[in-house]
């Protein structure tokens, strides 16, 4: 294994596990976890809604804390490291949310945008780059597009001045190999540092993880104990032990990293993200993990099953931020005849 | 909408631009009795727009703005259809050339206007500025739902296809939010909103969806339902592919209402109802304009194109 550089840890727990808590994590909370992840070596340290700036809506979940507060609380706190917060197009714009949180004092702003939809993020990177902070690209539900058009779609995002490309795997739906093999291309054709950002919906986040360091990747997303959406993300602290095991360098003491996902425990994690049935036909569905919530709501209120409700979702191909389809298809599947209303209704039909 | 043809009051208009709107709102232009599409001036030579309006037959340009103004006095109205950005240059120019303007983007620079709900608003104005898809989707419907409760906070959440939206509409994605939240407040007089807008590249493309979440303190559902049943029914009258799929549904302090809008299948398949629920809004202003007067190139259209 080649790392000749150290990689990058990126602690998303005080962004995607949000959406494990309902995006309501509290400035408290931010301070003292965000404390915890520095004094660990953490190189960067991610704040706010799960869904990033500006979504903080009824669609997606509302935030509890302001944008502004949540990166406050953690500006104080990230002291070593790097204060990191995620932008999706649709949701945030520059004037609303973007320029605010530059204001804020934020290191680095993460671009996203679905990944066949890279060019609506441009114009959120030119500007993030034209105040003199550095601009990622996300592309999101990376399981979606073949390679090539990864690749074409990243291109787009490095022309506009991202500084990294991070793929995001938010369905959870990639195995080692197709990690693999994203990764390798871009990382032969981008020429800038790629990131991989795992679910866990298949029980392979840290496996997919690690996969893409292998193959180049030279940032990687990971959350304590992996709180993060759905069956959560790759849990930072195995991730941290894993790279030691293997010998591939990183920043940071992995007794602190330990620590931190302990305090986290105590503090902030209310359940440790598990894989379950939902989780897992979300993954095989390639559903964004952040549904999960809204499925089971819509599947109680309209006495459904939830995992018939993931796979409508999975045929449809809805993206991030569709979550309004769910009760769309909750309640076409409670007006469904059952199967033994049909067999009696067809009955009907045969005697009449 | 419905308007025989032998209009005594003909308006002559130009289109600038020539992406999707612009092709969509030609197609349309051409079924509209008193509005006669004489020029569409875009940028570029190979654009599909363009070698759509000269299929029709139409004379084309691709001088943009400029053309248009060569032959300003020959027209009565001009539909911008261009960018939020080039909109805000194109009309200082056309105001000079005092040529009234619709403008299809969302630069939000004249009175905002959804037909449904305001169109006596523009009998005067020189700049009507259509909101955005996502507005003429929702905006209707958003007064129904306050009319009928107390109101504190509004969301809309708009998804299309990828392939309906154009170069420009994906560039200008803030500026459609910008505006979009600007006219739920003014026509809704609700303070606190927000607007969402998702694109989904699915393929087959999925028909435009569009959902307003409403948080009520109190509200009448059935007045609300029984409003929202009567204007679907006449935004049906121009676009037969609206429809709504959910609610308006309580669940708890808030409300939900889901409609999908599918197009004519003018220019894009059926799935790009974006397109045609502000093209319409477009012919609906230049047809008010044209029955009211206002303008005047007097003639029936057989008799300006002959």
């Amino acid at each position: 294994m080649k790392a000749s550089s150290p990689v990058q840890l990126l602690d998303t727990s005080l962004r995607d596990g949000n959406h494990a808590v309902g995006h309501s994590i509290s400035r408290d909370q931010i301070r003292r976890y965000a404390e915890a992840a520095d004094a660990a070596g953490i190189d960067m340290i991610e704040c706010g809604h799960g869904n990033g700036l500006g979504a903080s809506s009824l669609q997606v979940g509302r935030s509890s804390e302001a944008d502004g507060e949540m990166l406050a609380a953690a500006r104080e706190a990230v002291t070593r490291g790097r204060l990191v917060t995620l932008a999706l197009a649709g949701f945030a714009t520059r004037k609303r949310d973007i320029a605010p949180a530059l204001a804020s004092g934020v290191d680095v702003v993460r671009l996203g945008a679905h990944c066949t939809e890279a060019d609506l993020s441009v114009p959120h990177i030119d500007f993030v780059r034209s105040q003199g902070c550095e601009a990622h690209g996300v592309l999101m539900m990376a399981h979606w597009a073949p390679v090539e058009v990864l690749c074409e779609q990243a291109r787009l995002m490095v022309d506009a001045g991202a500084q990294a490309i991070i793929l995001m795997d938010s369905a959870g739906a990639l195995t080692p190999g197709s990690v693999s093999d994203r990764v390798t291309s871009m990382s032969e054709s981008i020429g800038v540092p790629i990131g991989f950002h795992a679910h866990n919906n298949l029980h392979l986040a840290v496996a997919n993880a690690i996969a893409a360091v292998s193959a180049g990747a030279t940032i990687l997303d990971g959350s304590a104990r992996g709180f993060g959406a759905g069956a959560g993300n790759a849990a930072i602290e195995v991730l941290a032990a894993t790279m030691d095991h293997l010998g591939i360098p990183w920043n940071g003491d992995i007794y602190g990293v330990l620590d931190a996902a302990e305090y986290a425990v105590e503090h902030l994690v209310p359940a440790v993200p598990h894989t379950d049935s939902l989780t897992i036909i979300s993954g095989r569905s390639g559903v964004f993990s952040g549904f999960a919530p809204h499925v089971r709501r819509a599947a109680t209120s309209y006495s459904v099953d939830p995992r018939d409700v993931l796979s409508e979702l999975g045929r449809r191909r809805v993206v991030a931020g569709q979550e309004d389809v769910v009760v769309d298809v909750a309640l076409g599947l409670a007006e469904e005849p059952t199967l033994e209303e049909e067999v009696v209704s067809s009955g009907d039909k045969w005697h009449s | 909408m419905t308007l025989t043809r032998g209009h005594t009051n003909c308006l002559r208009a130009a289109v600038l631009g020539s992406g999707n709107i612009a092709a969509d709102l030609v197609a349309k232009l051409q079924r509209t009795p008193n509005v006669e599409c004489c020029l569409v001036a875009g940028r570029r030579n190979g654009s599909d727009g363009l070698a759509f309006a000269r299929r029709l037959g139409l004379s084309t340009s691709t001088s943009g703005l400029a053309a248009v103004l060569e032959e300003a006095a020959s027209f009565d109205l001009v539909f911008d259809t261009t960018s939020a950005d080039a909109a805000k240059v194109n009309w200082p120019a056309l105001r000079d050339a005092g040529l009234r303007t619709i403008d299809l983007t969302p630069s939000k620079q004249g009175v905002m206007c959804v037909p449904g709900l305001n169109i006596g608003d523009t009998t005067t104005s020189q700049n009507v500025s259509l909101v955005t898809c996502g507005g003429q989707a929702t905006l209707p419907f958003i007064v129904d739902v306050t009319s009928h409760s107390a109101t504190s906070y509004l969301e809309v959440v708009t998804t299309n296809a990828s392939r309906s939206l154009g170069p420009a509409s994906r560039e200008y994605i803030d500026e459609y939010i910008a505006t979009t939240e600007a006219a739920m407040s003014q026509f809704s007089g609700v303070a606190a909103v927000k607007a969402i807008h998702i694109v989904n590249p699915a393929d087959p493309p999925m028909v435009m969806q569009n959902t307003i979440f409403a948080e009520v303190t109190h509200c009448d559902l059935g007045a609300i339902s029984r409003a929202v049943d009567e204007r679907a029914r006449r935004v049906k009258t121009y676009i037969p592919g609206f429809e709504i799929v959910v609610g308006p549904v309580a669940d708890g302090d808030r409300l939900l209402l889901t409609s999908r809008v599918a197009g004519a299948g003018d220019y894009l398949p059926t799935y790009a109802g974006n397109l045609d629920i502000i093209t319409c809004a477009a012919v609906a202003v230049a047809e008010f304009w044209a029955d009211a007067g206002t303008l005047s190139h007097s003639g029936t259209k057989a008799e300006v194109s002959a």
